[in-house]
């Protein structure tokens, strides 16, 4: 009689769903996110959406910062890199919202690469200076009329309705954009577990733990950054490009310096390195987010400081308790129920 | 690839060309302002060969080590015969660092430099991940060839980690293991390499009996049966005699004596650099 499940394979041992309840929990799960739709009010449904464009971003800022440990605060710069880009090429050459996404993330990367170029010789709070930088241009960029011809204005309203590709599948409405966002979120989710469980994954953590026994044993560290902020950069590019999207019109103001400190936030609260973490964080802001505006909406009309003091007496107090996110925690949890009532 | 045998005696040049060595260097220099921590140095170490290199602290060996892998960058001379390095008959003194870790020079750190919120396992195979890889397009969609590669780097790293006798502490993080299992997840980092040369800087030091004893026996095995050679930095001079086929002693940069160890450690010169005590 079996007494427990053993891997028979390499394969197996590092396949994502391996064990048994967790092949369960994936089938039972799996239709709960196309069912939404039918069940939840359009508001509701939007926050959701939002959702997941948000962990795109977020899982491209991880593979930076969590995967190979660069100190990004360009994070706005790169969502509006990938926004503007987008819409740049749905306005002028109407391939649709596909090949404009994907152009958006393209060009995000570069200007990644481009900034992360320093990394060959400074890292930690100087790279992160360095891609500041960006930030700031970036905003004067879009800002600046003159380059109207390259960005389309600071101000750019997006068609309602675009093609998927060309003008095949027409998105409109939320529903659409929902299904959208849900799709782009489980591929770039399923694309950061298999960063992670790969070689690749494993040189950015090198990297990020010891940069020196990492060159004196094979890995090029310069190359493996850049990699880094290209790959990261591309998902915050198409990030950008949805959330353009979704938003309707662009404006260089919502991809400022406290997009950046938001996504920090999610990433931190979830758990950086950690995939599971950067969607758990994501949709734990978000969701608090809306719920406060509401409670700040109803009881203190105009005390929009509020909503800043409140996360950051969140991030304090839970990174006290638990440095490594919610995920860590729930970690433990899980450890803690596995082994009660006996402690061994 | 055997080299050719030079001249014997303590005070004579490589024991092989170094440019026909498994890993040599010749006249290599290196100062770090007013200070030459390795002054003209040659060395020539033949293929399978077990080396120690010994000296005082401030002798300059950590240093040699760090030029002959490319951390550091030996002093450029008007002579383009002098300041080179060479890796299996490969002139490498321009390769970078990691290019010549991927040309089989291997290397263990005396501070261990360790990925130590990494478990065993993913130390090992971040290192195998140097030596064999799927392409980008592969490895993000984790297909076909991209995961029967890491599928292989597994096995691998599990042949490496049965090798070392690490079995026990494959899932633990690193900072959490005593000091003799790190150097010995040290080492089996530098294996996942599949070096022709590895680099052993102080791989005994605050080790225990019992945990050096455990270490050599890996290392001879590694010497004997796989062919590997080695170039070892250690301080304890009985142990040096017991393994070492050479001896090459190092004293304020220079060489002072090399050859066969016994015949290094009764020379009158060098026992009075470690002792201080002319005899």
């Amino acid at each position: 009689m079996p007494c427990g499940e053993y891997f028979t394979s390499y394969v197996s041992r590092m396949g994502l769903v391996r064990w048994r309840t967790e092949r369960v929990a994936f089938l039972l799960a799996l239709p709960i996110p196309f069912a939404l739709p039918a069940l939840l009010d359009t508001g509701t449904l939007s926050v959701i959406t939002q959702i997941y464009i948000f962990i795109v971003a977020v899982l491209g800022l991880n593979v930076i910062l969590g995967y190979a440990g660069e100190i990004v605060l360009a994070q706005g710069a790169f969502m509006a890199i990938g926004a503007y880009s987008s819409a740049r090429v749905i306005t002028t050459l109407g391939p649709g919202l596909l090949p404009a996404v994907f152009v958006g993330g393209l060009v995000t990367a570069v200007a990644a690469v481009l900034f992360g170029l320093p990394s060959w010789r400074v890292k930690g709070f100087y790279i992160a200076i360095s891609t500041l930088a960006l930030q700031f241009i970036t905003e004067w960029f879009i800002n600046a009329r003159e380059f109207s011809g390259i960005h389309g204005g600071p101000q750019t309203t997006l068609p309602s309705e675009i093609g998927l590709v060309g003008g095949a599948v027409p998105i409109s409405s939320i529903q659409d954009t929902y299904y959208l966002a849900l799709v782009a979120a489980a591929l770039f989710a399923l694309v950061s577990l298999n960063i992670s469980r790969t070689g690749i994954g494993r040189r950015f953590r090198a990297v990020k733990e010891n940069d020196l026994s990492s060159a004196v044993l094979g890995i090029d560290v310069f190359r493996t950054k850049l990699l880094a902020y290209a790959v990261g950069g591309f998902m915050v590019g198409v990030a950008g490009g949805l959330f353009g999207f979704y938003i309707g019109t662009l404006n260089v103001g919502q991809f400022g310096v406290s997009l950046t400190l938001e996504h920090y936030l999610m990433l931190l609260l979830g758990g950086v390195g950690r995939v599971w973490g950067a969607i758990i964080g994501v949709s734990t802001v978000v969701f608090l987010q809306d719920e406060l505006r509401t409670i700040i909406q109803e009881v203190a009309q105009g005390a929009t400081a509020l909503e800043p003091l409140f996360f950051g007496a969140v991030i304090i107090v839970y990174l006290a308790l638990e440095p490594k996110g919610i995920i860590a925690g729930l970690g433990q949890l899980k450890e803690y129920l596995r082994s009660w009532p006996y402690a061994y | 690839m055997a080299g050719t045998r030079q001249t014997t005696g303590l005070r004579a040049g490589p024991h092989v060309p170094p440019e026909r060595a498994a890993l040599g260097c010749r006249e290599v220099t290196k100062t770090f302002g007013a200070i030459t921590a390795v002054d003209g140095v040659s060395i020539g170490i033949e293929d399978g060969e077990w080396v120690s290199i010994v000296g005082p602290n401030g002798a300059g060996k950590t240093t040699l080590l760090n030029v002959l892998n490319g951390f550091y960058d030996p002093d450029s001379t008007d002579d383009p015969d002098t300041g080179r390095i060479f890796l299996g008959g490969e002139d490498v003194t321009d390769a970078k660092t990691h290019d010549r870790a991927r040309a089989g020079l291997g290397r263990t750190f005396q501070g261990l430099e360790l990925y130590e919120e990494e478990d065993v396992i993913e130390n090992v195979m971040a290192i195998r991940a140097v030596r064999e890889h799927p392409g980008l397009l592969s490895a993000l969609t984790y297909l076909g060839p991209g995961r029967q590669l890491e599928a292989e780097n597994m096995r691998r790293v599990e042949e490496i980690i049965d090798y070392l006798e690490l079995w026990e502490h494959r899932h633990s993080t690193v900072a959490s293991l005593p000091l003799g299992i790190q150097r010995r997840v040290d080492l089996a980092r530098t294996l996942a390499l599949e070096p022709d040369v590895v680099l052993l800087d102080e791989a005994m030091s605050g080790l225990t009996y019992d945990e050096k004893y455990d270490m050599f026996r890996f290392l001879a095995d590694l010497n004997e049966q796989e062919g590997l050679t080695m170039v070892m930095i250690e301080h304890d001079l009985e142990v040096v005699t017991d393994v070492s086929e050479r001896m090459i002693v190092l004293h304020q940069g220079s060489v002072i004596a090399r050859g066969d160890p016994d015949a290094v450690v009764a020379d009158p010169e060098v026992r009075r650099i470690y002792t201080g005590v002319d005899e």
